[in-house]
């Protein structure tokens, strides 16, 4: 099938709503396209019934054109970045390093796959392979593991084994690490300053793992790393993606961007100009998660703009991918029930109390919650004070006091303060500062680095809002369970 | 073929009045008849000859009487409104004013008739309804479709008495806002559609029913509709022999018995300011007689269109257009303006030799014709219009064109919510249903909203609120270049679930609605194509239709999936 591909297969493309626009429609039969990749947040996905009708027409426009499905891809990888809300949504990365146990990521991972499967994806931009370094770190955050490299090796290379183990290409991201910034190259350019040693010890530790694991795919991040190259992001330097990526770490699967218009890339390049550029540096796919015309416009570019042995190359490298990973649309049910059994046995595992004792829970509660703040576009909220509010209710009945505004509730038992990244939000920080005084306990529902807001008062962490977590941390907060997991990051 | 060269020693000039090879013959020609009969008529005689009038109603109005008792005239035009789309009332009608002429002693009528199939059709009870000429185009066998379609025509016309098609439309449409031609020509490519308006023409004469090709020199391009305004086209003599006159060409040497001329400007052709073709000599007589050789019927259209009547009255545009060339001018409904012509008619051949030898050479066409096609005997109806057998091959025509360029969302499964115009079509009809409706009877799970051409926001914000009950929406459409809100419409259903456009009129609706995510053409928004698209978007029958018109950027001729 590969000999029918032409330099449309190195575009992978985004788009809005509930059906893929006809014009992408047409360029996939016609192969100008080789790859999508969805987005809720852009109403990409709402339901299984209605991804499997839109990866089903992408399917047959496919075959029409004679080539095999386009390979679909989502960052599915737990916590605050989930696509699919629909079936088992496991928590973030940082909760499953928090059970301690990498076979937790492979369990995750597997489950995931075969969800994912299950709608006709078989792409998850998955595992974040950065390591925290950066307590403000503001994308990053809990989708990593964990800050140490050793133990971010372990889980990502059993997160690898799961998902590729249930046909799911894994995306080791995002080359060569982006944990230590405190920028987001969604919004602006980044530089990670660390020296090549460093790097080594470092960041390049859990790629190296992932490589090994047999990750499908690794993206690339758009960070200067001056120590490797003082003059190209990775994803446009041919030191970091040819030299370091291929040749060093001996990574043969495809090379894959971040979406090339994020405005830390789109402040230096414009889209159309950096296509060739990416993948003369190495990149075998090129990912256009908005515009239309460039979308259509990218094939020609790349054919122009890249020498033909390169060019013929990277084709291959993404033949070889779409034969494996585009993947036909199935017709039969799919039970969710066990996954989500999974993420609710893993978030219960990874619930960490840290700092002083925890009171005696079980009896009366005064809960307070601050809305969540979406720290970076990858994020897709939902509305996790409300359901924690619902759990708590459930188990505590008339026992539980709740307030929303910042003020402490009237009533009786421990003080619950629910922070959400309230080391990003300086107010509510103070809020919840002036809250626990007098004594309670700090409930961290995102960023684990809430903990250090109160020393003083004990602090239990789920390293994400999404349900299963919350739940788990109300079984902990009304004394069914103990909070047993282990903090995979330092807070100093 | 001695029969293909007839002396007309009346006017002195050769009339080349063909009968194709593969049909068969009409009657030779009784040339002594024509000359004695010709000869015979008083210049009013003849300057009613060459008048076609039409009548508003569906009771002969006295003033119809009069033109045909007292000024004889040669034709009259048909449409719904006089038979109310019905097959036998159509019948009555032709039979009441041909026993009014055969009262009066006037020379046999002819009546005339758009009967073109798909989006010009008069006839819509008891008459067999045929797919348009894009839609047969679009079938895998074009050819045999034409023929196909052309020889139902001619059965059911000469079943009802009619004796004079004035189809088919030979224009090359190539004009993605062409508010007229669109889907009424059989393409974008000027060789296939003269191959086909020759198979057309030859059909029709093989089966003893007069035909007329239109809108000389071409249509097709024009971004103006001629009943509102003069259209322009502004292209070289190059290109209009490249292009525009290519079938006409064709239709010529396959022995077309008529033409009729555009009301549209071609500064290529005659540079005189606001000047239609239609009443240019250098068009009517110097290309269309010394150029091109044509030595048929050269008919105008409409004389009331609003690309003449804005310049000049009815009456004077009949004259000039009869000055400038034309043989028969199809006046219509405005009683004055008809016995106005008439009057100026009749003075003008009588005061100018020049005319008289003019008015001589056209009605010696217009009798020639009616003696080949068997008119001057007043030989009546024969057959039957809309037999069951031709009403089973026009489905099968409709299913064969049905052209499928964008499959998603398709075939339909689950909830469908359907959202259709009635009547989409330029020339209405009663009692056609919506797509909506046809889909309702053959898939589970419809629901169905009626639009308007122009929907409003209300009905846009309703039809979306219904698309999202539903898994999967289907949007009927007609003429989204002029129709921005029906873009808007699909864009904001497009926006909720996925959208299968299906265009009941041309192929360029993709154009103003691109990022739908399945497209299918009909070309027609009646049945039988309604039901022949119900079957290939439930998944009943594959498609086969390819598109004859290129859609400029997106698609070219010839696509079209063969499977969903």
């Amino acid at each position: 099938m590969g000999a029918r591909l032409s330099s449309g297969a190195l575009v992978w493309a985004g788009f809005d709503g509930p059906a893929v626009p006809g014009e992408l429609l047409d360029a996939i039969g016609r192969g100008q396209i080789g790859g999508l990749v969805l987005f809720a947040y852009r109403g990409n996905v709402s339901s299984r019934q209605q991804v499997r009708a839109m990866l089903r027409d992408c399917a047959d426009a496919a075959r029409r054109g004679g080539r095999p499905p386009v390979p679909v891809g989502v960052d599915q990888e737990g916590g605050s970045v989930v696509r699919i809300g629909y079936g088992a949504v496991f928590p973030s990365a940082m909760a499953i390093g928090a059970t301690g146990d990498p076979a937790n990521a492979e369990r995750a991972a597997r489950a995931v796959a075969h969800g994912l499967r299950a709608d006709g994806i078989g792409v998850n931009h998955a595992p974040v392979c950065d390591i925290n370094v950066e307590p403000r770190n503001p994308v990053i955050g809990t989708r990593s593991f964990g800050d140490d490299p050793q133990q971010v090796a372990l889980f990502v290379a059993a997160w690898v084994r799961g998902s590729e183990g249930a046909g799911v290409a894994t995306s080791a991201k995002h080359f060569p690490g982006h944990g230590a910034t405190s920028y987001d190259t969604h919004h602006t350019t980044v530089d990670v300053g660390a020296d090549r040693r460093a790097l080594d010890a470092r960041e390049l530790v859990p790629f190296r793992a992932a490589i090994g694991a047999g990750a499908a795919s690794v993206m690339s991040a758009h960070i200067r790393y001056p120590a490797l190259d003082l003059d190209s992001i990775a994803t446009l330097s041919p030191r970091i993606v040819r030299d370091l990526l291929r040749g060093e770490l001996g990574f043969s699967g495809l090379a894959i961007t971040d979406a090339l218009d994020m405005s830390g890339l789109t402040q230096v390049e414009t889209p159309e100009r950096v296509l060739a550029r990416a993948v003369n540096a190495g990149i075998d796919a090129v990912m256009l998660t908005t515009g239309l015309e460039r979308q259509l416009d990218a094939q020609e570019q790349l054919a122009l703009g890249v020498p033909p042995a390169r060019l013929s190359e990277a084709i291959g490298r993404a033949a070889a991918f779409r034969d494996r990973y585009g993947v036909a649309v199935p017709e039969d049910e799919f039970d969710d029930g066990p996954g989500r059994a999974l993420a609710l046995q893993i978030a219960r595992a990874s619930i960490t109390a840290a700092g002083p004792a925890l009171p005696p829970l079980g009896g009366p509660l005064r809960v307070v919650t601050f809305a969540a703040q979406r720290l970076s576009p990858v994020e897709e909220l939902a509305d996790p004070e409300a359901r924690l509010e619902r759990l708590l209710r459930e188990r505590l009945g008339p026992r539980v006091a709740f307030s929303a505004d910042g003020s402490a509730p009237q009533g009786d038992g421990p003080l619950v303060v629910c922070t959400s990244s309230a080391s990003f939000d300086a107010a509510q920080a103070d809020r919840a500062r002036s809250l626990l005084r007098e004594g309670g306990v700090l409930c961290a529902l995102r960023s684990p680095y809430d903990a250090m807001l109160v020393p003083s008062v004990p602090a239990l962490l789920t390293y994400g809002d999404v349900p299963v977590s919350l739940e788990a941390l109300a079984d902990v907060l009304c004394g069914r369970a103990e909070a047993r997991g282990r903090l995979p990051v330092r807070l100093a | 073929m001695n029969r293909r060269r007839l002396l007309l020693s009346a006017a002195g000039t050769a009339l080349a009045a063909c009968a194709p090879d593969r049909t068969a013959p009409l009657r030779t020609l009784n040339a002594s008849r024509v000359d004695t009969l010709v000869a015979s008529m008083s210049p009013a005689a003849r300057a009613g000859q060459m008048m076609s009038v039409a009548f508003h109603g569906t009771k002969i109005t006295p003033a119809l009487e009069a033109m045909i008792r007292g000024r004889g005239v040669g034709g009259v035009i048909l449409y719904s409104e006089n038979f109310d789309g019905d097959a036998a009332k159509l019948k009555t009608l032709v039979s009441d004013l041909s026993r009014i002429a055969a009262a009066a002693k006037s020379v046999p009528l002819f009546f005339s008739i758009d009967q073109e199939g798909g989006a010009v059709v008069r006839i819509s009870r008891g008459a067999t309804m045929l797919p348009g000429n894009m839609a047969l185009a679009a079938t895998p066998d074009p050819a045999d479709s034409v023929r196909k379609a052309a020889a139902i025509t001619a059965r059911d016309l000469r079943a009802l008495g009619v004796n004079f098609e004035l189809a088919p439309d030979a224009d090359v449409n190539n004009e993605p806002r062409n508010p007229i031609i669109l889907n009424r020509s059989f393409g974008s490519d000027p060789q296939r559609v003269a191959a086909l308006v020759g198979i057309a023409t030859q059909t029709f004469t093989g089966a003893k029913l007069l035909s007329c090709v239109k809108h000389f020199p071409g249509h097709g391009a024009t971004t103006t509709d001629s009943h509102t305004g003069l259209p322009l086209l502004d292209v070289t003599r190059a290109r209009l022999d490249a292009v525009e006159l290519v079938p006409f060409k064709a239709a010529i040497a396959a022995g077309t018995p008529a033409i009729m001329s555009a009301h549209i400007r071609i500064g290529a052709l005659d540079p005189a300011p606001d000047l239609p073709v239609t009443l240019s000599r250098r068009v009517m007589t110097d290309l269309v007689r010394t150029e091109l050789g044509f030595t048929g019927l050269l008919v105008t259209d409409d004389l009331e269109m609003g690309a003449l009547t804005q310049t000049r009255s009815e009456a004077q545009a009949g004259y000039d257009a009869f000055v400038a060339g034309a043989d028969f001018l199809l006046f219509r409904f405005d009683e004055s303006a008809q016995t106005d012509a008439h009057d100026r008619l009749t003075r003008g051949i009588t005061a100018d030799a020049a005319l008289l030898a003019r008015s001589g050479e056209s009605v010696a066409r217009i009798v020639t014709l009616k003696e080949r096609f068997g008119i001057l005997d007043t030989a009546g109806p024969s057959g039957t219009a809309g037999s069951d057998a031709d009403r089973a091959t026009a489905d099968e025509l409709a299913r064969l064109s049905i052209t499928v360029l964008r499959a998603g969302g398709l075939p339909l499964r689950g909830r469908v919510f359907v959202a259709s115009p009635q009547n989409p079509d330029i020339a209405l009809v009663t009692e056609q249903p919506t797509l909506g409706a046809v889909l309702a009877q053959r898939l589970p799970n419809v629901t169905t909203q009626t639009i308007t051409l122009a929907p409003t926001q209300a009905d846009i914000d309703r039809a979306v609120a219904s698309a999202r009950a539903a898994d999967v929406v289907v949007l009927g459409s007609a003429d989204l270049f002029s129709y921005p809100q029906q873009a808007a419409l699909a864009k904001a259903l497009q926006a909720v679930r996925p959208t299968v456009l299906v265009s009941l009129r041309s192929p360029y609706d993709i154009l103003s609605a691109p990022g739908v995510s399945g497209y299918v053409c009909a070309y027609t928004g009646r049945e039988p194509t309604l039901r022949a698209v119900a079957d290939v978007l439930s998944g009943a029958r594959a498609p086969s239709g390819t598109l004859p018109v290129e859609v400029p950027g997106v698609y070219r001729i010839g696509d079209g999936m063969k499977n969903l």
